[in-house]
């Protein structure tokens, strides 16, 4: 296979352009986050080399994932599933990291993980076992059981432990952050299902005519707002968290 | 988040999918469940007004059912005589009463501007019902009742009317939001439960998205509020006993529905049922809105 071909973007395939951007858009922020690590405080840096990690390796995903598209022009299942197998757990770790300051127990970690790949499982069987053509029933069950790993870590956030954590931790930052961080699952993660019922089969596909190709797409462009989003969020909270703690040392 | 917000945005996506099945049975199930949840959360809401008003429970208010029974007397004349001013009425006083409990947690200033939020909120709300499924009500006047003629012109016009509608609502957001110093996050709540509230009722047949509105989002908070109101005023500490206060008059309008449906359905005049509903339906929401609207006046009921 000619390298060249590869790497030929279609004018007419947003699809493709969104694997391009994302793969770039990942591998900058990666870099953004591990340089920007030595800058905060001690107890950040893992937060923001979660952070680093979560790009990193959806930056590596996306590598394969837009060669495999250009390719063969077929959703690439498999890659997607495996680079959300390894960061959406670790965006439950962020969550744990940031709420550990005000008494979060590694149970909530568990928990919070356990869910993420509950929802990751069933959404894999829901894509990856579709029978040729697309199957309704299929696509809603998986969807179904799915959503309710979702469910959970939504109640978690807004609601749950996570909430009544940040709540209580009396830190306005921390209460901010977990707050936006609850914002990107409750909005961002919603772009994914979207993608999911675009599948042969699924609603928007057999309802409103919206071709399986879309599904890359809405992933795309959801992947590129939450991990990088998410990153950042923990980016703003350790950078003012730096600075306030420099302030008082200076003052003190 | 409200546990009332949070089950109505986990209700939207896991129907999301039931829906999509096109299955007949499970249309009829959430049809069912829905129906349920009107005349259980939704008719309980507003089961206690006596109490909210300022009766004591167990002590005779006659004076309050006297006028309450006389306003219902009144607005089920104007329905005889002038339905379409009557209608019209019932959308204008549902749709402010439904913006006022939207909002109930926030205590805007000036007054006059957030009455003006209030109408304009569940305007939009009830306009969006329309007009994604103006097609849908059409095909119901055909099979039941004419409804009155007025309900024909707002759905043909529902664009005109929705589009105004929300951009007073936005603009007046955005002014309210400015002068009372509301916090992004606020907004942004308030931004995103509109828009989840427009895609539901984009995406789902007509009863469907306006049962979850009403019951998660309408009712439940209420239902909520009204509980705290009685645990702070009237002793009643715990839920058992607060269901207690709210279940003769629950039971008694569901008992009421139900004879009405089986009257109707005795004399073979099922085409009437709609119709009948919707007055009486009306004939509740106006005094309940009265009474909603002293209530909300209460400090409790902000954050």
């Amino acid at each position: 296979m000619n390298v060249l071909d590869i790497l030929t973007i279609p004018k007419n395939d947003p699809v493709a352009f969104t694997f391009f951007i994302g793969y770039m858009a990942m591998l900058a922020a990666s870099i953004f986050f591990f340089f920007e690590r030595s800058r905060v405080d001690d107890k950040w840096k893992l937060s923001l080399l979660i952070s680093g990690l979560i790009t990193f390796i959806a930056a590596f995903h996306y590598y394969y994932m837009r060669d495999y598209y250009l390719a063969t022009g077929e959703n690439p299942t498999a890659l997607r599933y495996i680079d959300w197998t390894l960061t959406v757990p670790l965006m439950c770790v962020e969550f744990y990291l940031l709420t550990k300051v005000a008494g979060a127990k590694k149970s909530l970690m568990w928990k919070l993980i356990l869910a993420s790949v509950w929802m990751l499982v069933f959404g894999y069987i829901g894509e990856a076992f579709n029978p040729e053509g697309g199957s309704t029933s299929h696509s809603v069950i998986y969807g179904v059981l799915s959503t309710l790993g979702y469910i959970y870590i939504l109640y978690t956030a807004w609601i749950g432990e996570v909430a009544q954590l940040a709540k209580n931790s009396n830190n306005p930052a921390i209460q901010k952050s977990v707050r936006i961080l609850a914002w990107f699952i409750l909005v961002g993660w919603a772009i994914y299902p979207i993608g999911y019922m675009c599948m042969d089969g699924g609603w928007l596909n057999t309802t409103l005519g919206w071709e399986s190709s879309n599904v890359d797409l809405f992933y795309n462009i959801a992947d590129a707002i939450n991990k990088i989003g998410f990153g950042l969020v923990v980016y703003g909270l350790a950078t003012s968290e730096t600075i306030k703690s420099k302030k008082s040392l200076k003052t003190a | 988040m409200k546990s009332n917000v949070f089950i109505y945005i986990a209700s939207n996506f896991l129907l999301l999918f039931l829906l999509s099945l096109q299955s007949e049975l499970m249309d009829q199930i959430i049809n069912a469940v829905c129906a349920l949840g009107i005349l259980t959360l939704g008719i309980a809401h507003g089961a206690i007004d006596n109490i909210l008003y300022g009766a004591k429970p167990g002590k005779s208010n006659s004076g309050f059912i006297f006028r309450y029974v006389l306003i219902i007397a009144m607005i089920a004349i104007i329905w005889l005589l002038l339905p379409n001013l009557a209608f019209l009425l019932f959308l204008v006083v549902s749709a402010y009463h439904f913006g006022q409990s939207q909002f109930t947690e926030y205590q805007f200033k000036p007054k006059m501007l957030s009455k003006v939020l209030f109408l304009s909120w569940g305007s939009t709300i009830i306009l969006l019902l329309l007009h994604f499924n103006g097609q849908e009500s059409l095909t119901l006047q055909e099979t039941y009742f004419n409804f009155p003629p007025i309900l024909d012109h707002l759905i043909e016009h529902s664009t005109i009317y929705l589009i105004s509608s929300a951009s007073i609502y936005m603009t007046t957001l955005l002014v309210i939001s400015y002068l009372n110093k509301l916090s992004v996050h606020s907004f942004f709540k308030e931004a995103y439960i509109l828009l989840l509230i427009m895609v539901s009722i984009f995406l789902f047949p007509a009863f469907i998205a306006f049962s979850l509105f009403f019951v998660w989002l309408h009712s439940c908070k209420t239902i909520m509020q009204e509980f705290e109101y009685c645990k702070e005023h009237l002793q009643i500490k715990t839920l058992k006993k607060f269901i207690r206060l709210f279940l003769p008059l629950t039971i008694a309008s569901i008992l009421g529905t139900v004879l009405i449906v089986f009257v109707a359905f005795k004399f073979g005049q099922t085409h009437l049922i709609p119709y009948i509903l919707l007055i009486l339906i009306s004939c509740v929401t106006i005094p309940h809105s009265f009474v909603m609207d002293k209530f909300y006046s209460l400090p409790f009921t902000k954050d």
